[in-house]
């Protein structure tokens, strides 16, 4: 008797677990497809450059500089 | 009588601590770091502070503060204060060639100078210098930047702002097509791997409930699930071995993919009858585990060479890519690209430009650096008529050149066209070969055991020579060379030099005789004031000399005004010369605060200095018609050179120097380093004569001059600040000026020889030894898989270990 309700239980979870893993297939193809893999090494050292903390930035006044070479030979 | 003394450094100065350029890092030199404290903002030279004048003018000072944190994974160097004319970048016949993307606003550029982290924040947000900017990425792998355009911007802003933080960018023209192709096909691997492991996975919970002991109407269920997912594995993910093996068949050769794909069909074959039979015997789990491990093991080798073979290295930008057309009628001066200038016109250089085009010389009398051509440090004098080449660089006023040819025409072309078509012969690796080899045996090892297995039930029989083909798969021998070859060519990456190819560590560690150029190889390669001696009195006259030559362009002013700068900066004033004149070739001559003063060539017969350097003229500058200091300017030897010959010699028996200079100041360069071969005065064509029999040469060089002796050499190595010509027949460029990566570079190539003999000799044992259980029906299917890549894990420690945890080369 009590195999026959495991029975039952199995035939809701395999479905469902295939469902879940399906999911994640599409996920990955669809990660594949649009470009997130193409390049592995850059992100790696993204990830470590922090954030400036927000009370410095000034996205304001950002003075444009002058490109005035500063050479000694006249 | 005052004794002569050296005034290059005082007692004072030379206490003066060792501090670090607060833009590149870089030590800067003691004469700029006087009376300066560890916290103070110090800098090596001039283009760095005017990089960190731009930086921190538009709010980016976090550079730093990322820089601080972040390892270098390519040297440091100053920043540059020559910039190059992007004008061309916006020209509709080069948009054409190099820009893409919606309405031709992407474009590709290989940044150089690019050495951390914080390169990379900092050109990502190059949109706060330059406005026009939609987007940039850049790639660390390939130091390659996309960039895309705003509606207003121009690509010219874009470079020219790059330019200015420190970064010379070159444009990528790479065939749009191969790359689109082969990142599509890189995409299709992974999905293939995505799917295979998703099956594997579900398949293995399955077969462990089949394992565990699942009874009749649960077994039954599992195993035609398992059987189920396996389809997608052996109809879509298991594709490439079909194909690998299909067309190796139709050509008749061996190849890995045989046994593969003859394994999995005949696997899944006998697994497919043993499900509707009833039988045990299915192998979905060992099957599919096989596929995906195969599939992954693969794609990592795919991966390697993609990223060893495709470098865009700046050999292509030997000669620059635009010129300022000059029109005489108009006077007036407009920047084109190279292509578009006809034999006829005329260009304009400014000073301190590479000259773009072969010709004469219309108007303008100065010197040019015909280092490139000829190896020769000393500027040569150019007049009315003079040819000039595409190549070398205009050291002296700017001058108006009358163009003979362009491009392909060009003297430089024409050498490196020579040099191209000497293809050196492909090796083959080792590797290949034994895993070629390796294979025929184990293929005649299943026939044998088919043969031997007769008496056995078919089922155990069968079970044999799948384990057999399994564990005998030769993932890990495929896998042990260009495993470390690519470990090494990062360890050389981080050392200082960049690889052309796989093949080129081999060559390298073969080497047995070194052959040193000395221009720009041993040598700054560049005129420079070596000695500012005081022969009366005790001052040394910098202020004066520092006015008397602003004015002039000669390259010998530069030098002695760059020297009197440095040696006493607070004297330095402003002050206008009365009565300035300069005598073309020989020299300076003016009044100040009432002493007339003359600087101009002066023989040099002083004998009792034992420092000779490759010593080329001396000038004296005189007060009131009395030599007061005597000026010695040459071709300095590079600080690092000494130590590194000492460790090449440590590391060499045999080590010659071969140069087109004179007789004598390359044997004064020779003996400073210990060297005790030398030829000089060799020309191009006897360089190669010299190297074409000596297979295990190893030759180190720069200039168009080296070119043809590099493509005969066993291996070459080109130097950094040298012409990227040799780029192109080079097998490895260093990316540090002079020698210094050198003794590095061959303990990298010498250490991955051994590693690589060693995992070669592990995966064989591994192999051979699983072959023998598994003959014998010790081994099942799905231990067979899982023991396999067992053994490229094993290649993989081994050349971690080896390689990045090696004893490294100590500098002093």
């Amino acid at each position: 008797m009590e195999k026959k309700n495991l029975m039952e239980v199995i035939l809701i979870l395999l479905p469902l677990a295939l469902g879940i893993a399906l999911f994640f297939l599409i996920a990955f193809i669809w990660a594949v497809r649009s470009g997130q893999f193409d390049d592995t090494t850059t992100p790696a050292y993204r990830i470590l450059i922090e954030d400036a903390p927000l009370s410095e930035t000034s996205t304001q006044n950002l003075k444009k500089p002058s490109f005035d070479k500063v050479d000694e030979r006249g | 009588m005052t004794p002569s003394l050296s005034t290059e450094l005082t007692s004072e100065k030379k206490s003066a601590p060792i501090l670090a350029c607060t833009h590149c890092g870089l030590p800067v030199p003691k004469f700029r770091a006087a009376g300066k404290t560890e916290s103070e903002i110090v800098f090596c030279c001039e283009g760095c502070r005017t990089v960190y004048q731009i930086i921190t003018g538009c709010s980016l000072e976090q550079y730093y503060a990322i820089k601080k944190q972040s390892a270098f994974f390519a040297p440091s160097h100053p920043a540059s204060t020559v910039y190059a004319r992007y004008g061309y970048l916006d020209d509709s016949s080069v948009k054409e060639k190099f820009a893409y993307g919606e309405n031709a606003r992407s474009m590709d550029f290989y940044i150089e100078g690019v050495h951390c982290v914080a390169c990379l924040w900092l050109i990502e947000r190059v949109g706060q210098l330059v406005p026009g900017i939609q987007n940039i990425q850049m790639n660390l792998g390939s130091f390659v930047a996309k960039v895309t355009l705003a509606e207003k911007g121009t690509f010219a802003a874009v470079a020219e702002g790059l330019e200015h933080i420190g970064y010379k960018p070159h444009p990528v023209c790479e065939s749009r097509q191969a790359s689109d192709l082969s990142r599509a096909e890189n995409r299709k691997d992974m999905i293939r791997i995505g799917v295979a492991g998703f099956c594997m996975m579900n398949i293995m919970i399955l077969f462990v409930s089949i394992y565990a002991g699942a009874d009749k109407s649960l077994l039954s269920l599992f195993r035609w699930l398992s059987g189920a997912l396996f389809i997608p594995v052996a109809i879509y993910a298991a594709a490439p071995f079909y194909q690998g093996a299909l067309s190796a068949f139709r050509a008749r050769q061996i190849h890995i993919d045989l046994p593969v794909a003859g394994a999995i069909l005949i696997g899944s074959a006998a697994s497919v009858m043993n499900l509707i039979t009833g039988s045990e015997h299915i192998y979905f789990d060992s099957l599919s585990a096989f596929v995906f491990l195969l599939l992954s093991a693969r794609y990592l080798l795919k991966t390697i060479h993609q990223k060893t073979a495709s470098q865009t290295g700046p050999g292509e930008f030997l000669v620059p890519k635009s010129a300022l057309r000059y029109d005489a009628v108009t006077q007036k001066n407009e920047a084109v690209a190279v292509e578009n200038i006809c034999p006829g016109e005329q260009v304009w250089v400014p000073q301190g430009e590479v000259i773009a085009v072969d010709g004469e010389v219309a108007e303008g009398f100065g010197y040019a650096d015909f280092h490139m051509i000829s190896g020769e440090s000393k500027p040569v004098k150019l007049f009315a008529g003079s040819k000039v080449y595409a190549g070398t660089v205009n050291v002296g006023p700017s001058l108006i050149i009358r163009v003979t040819a362009v491009g392909p025409r060009t003297r430089i072309e024409a050498l490196l066209r020579s040099v191209v078509n000497l293809e050196k012969p492909k090796t083959i690796q080792a590797s290949d070969l034994a895993a070629k080899r390796y294979l025929i045996t184990v293929l005649m090892a299943a026939g044998g055991l088919v043969i031997s297995c007769w008496g056995l039930t078919f089922a155990a029989g069968f079970d044999r020579v799948l384990s057999l083909i399994i564990i005998a798969c030769p993932c890990a021998l495929a896998l042990a060379a260009p495993l470390a070859y690519r470990l090494a060519w990062r360890e050389c990456a981080m050392a200082g030099a960049l690889l052309k190819g796989t093949s080129t560590l081999d060559k390298l560690a073969q080497a047995k005789k070194l052959y040193l150029d000395k221009t720009g190889t041993l040598t700054q390669g560049c005129f420079e004031v070596l000695e500012w001696q005081i022969v009366e009195g005790n001052e040394s006259l910098a202020s004066e000399a520092y006015l008397l030559e602003k004015k002039s362009l000669h390259p010998i002013a530069f030098a002695v005004r760059d020297y009197a700068l440095r040696l006493e900066p607070e004297k330095m004033t402003d002050v206008e010369v009365q009565d300035w004149s300069e005598t073309f070739g020989t020299g300076v001559s003016g009044t100040l605060h009432e002493k007339h003063y003359e600087i101009k060539g002066v023989s040099d017969m002083d004998s009792d200095h034992e420092q000779v350097f490759s010593i080329r003229s001396s000038v004296g500058i005189f007060e009131n018609g009395i030599l007061k200091v005597r000026v010695r300017l040459g071709d300095r030897i590079r600080e690092d050179s000494a130590e590194a010959m000492r460790q090449l010699r440590s590391q060499f028996k045999s080590i010659e120097m071969i140069t087109g200079d004179r007789n004598e100041p390359a044997s004064a360069v020779a003996s400073r380093l210990g060297i005790s071969n030398v030829t000089a005065q060799m020309n191009p064509e006897a360089k190669k004569e010299m190297l074409q029999h000596e297979p295990l040469s190893l030759m180190v060089g720069d200039g168009a001059n080296d070119a043809a002796a590099m493509k005969v050499a066993g291996v070459a190595v080109a130097v950094q600040g040298s012409i990227e010509a040799s780029f192109q027949c080079a097998d490895a460029y260093l990316t540090t000026p002079g020698i210094r990566a050198l003794p590095e570079l061959i303990s990298i190539a010498r250490r991955t020889r051994a590693v690589v003999r060693t995992t070669l000799t592990v995966s064989l044992i591994y192999n051979l030894s699983g072959m023998v259980l598994a003959l014998l029906g010790m081994v099942t299917p799905l231990v067979a898989a899982v023991v396999m890549p067992l053994s490229s894990f094993t290649v993989l420690a081994i050349s971690y270990a080896g390689l990045r945890w090696r004893k490294k080369i100590s500098w002093k």
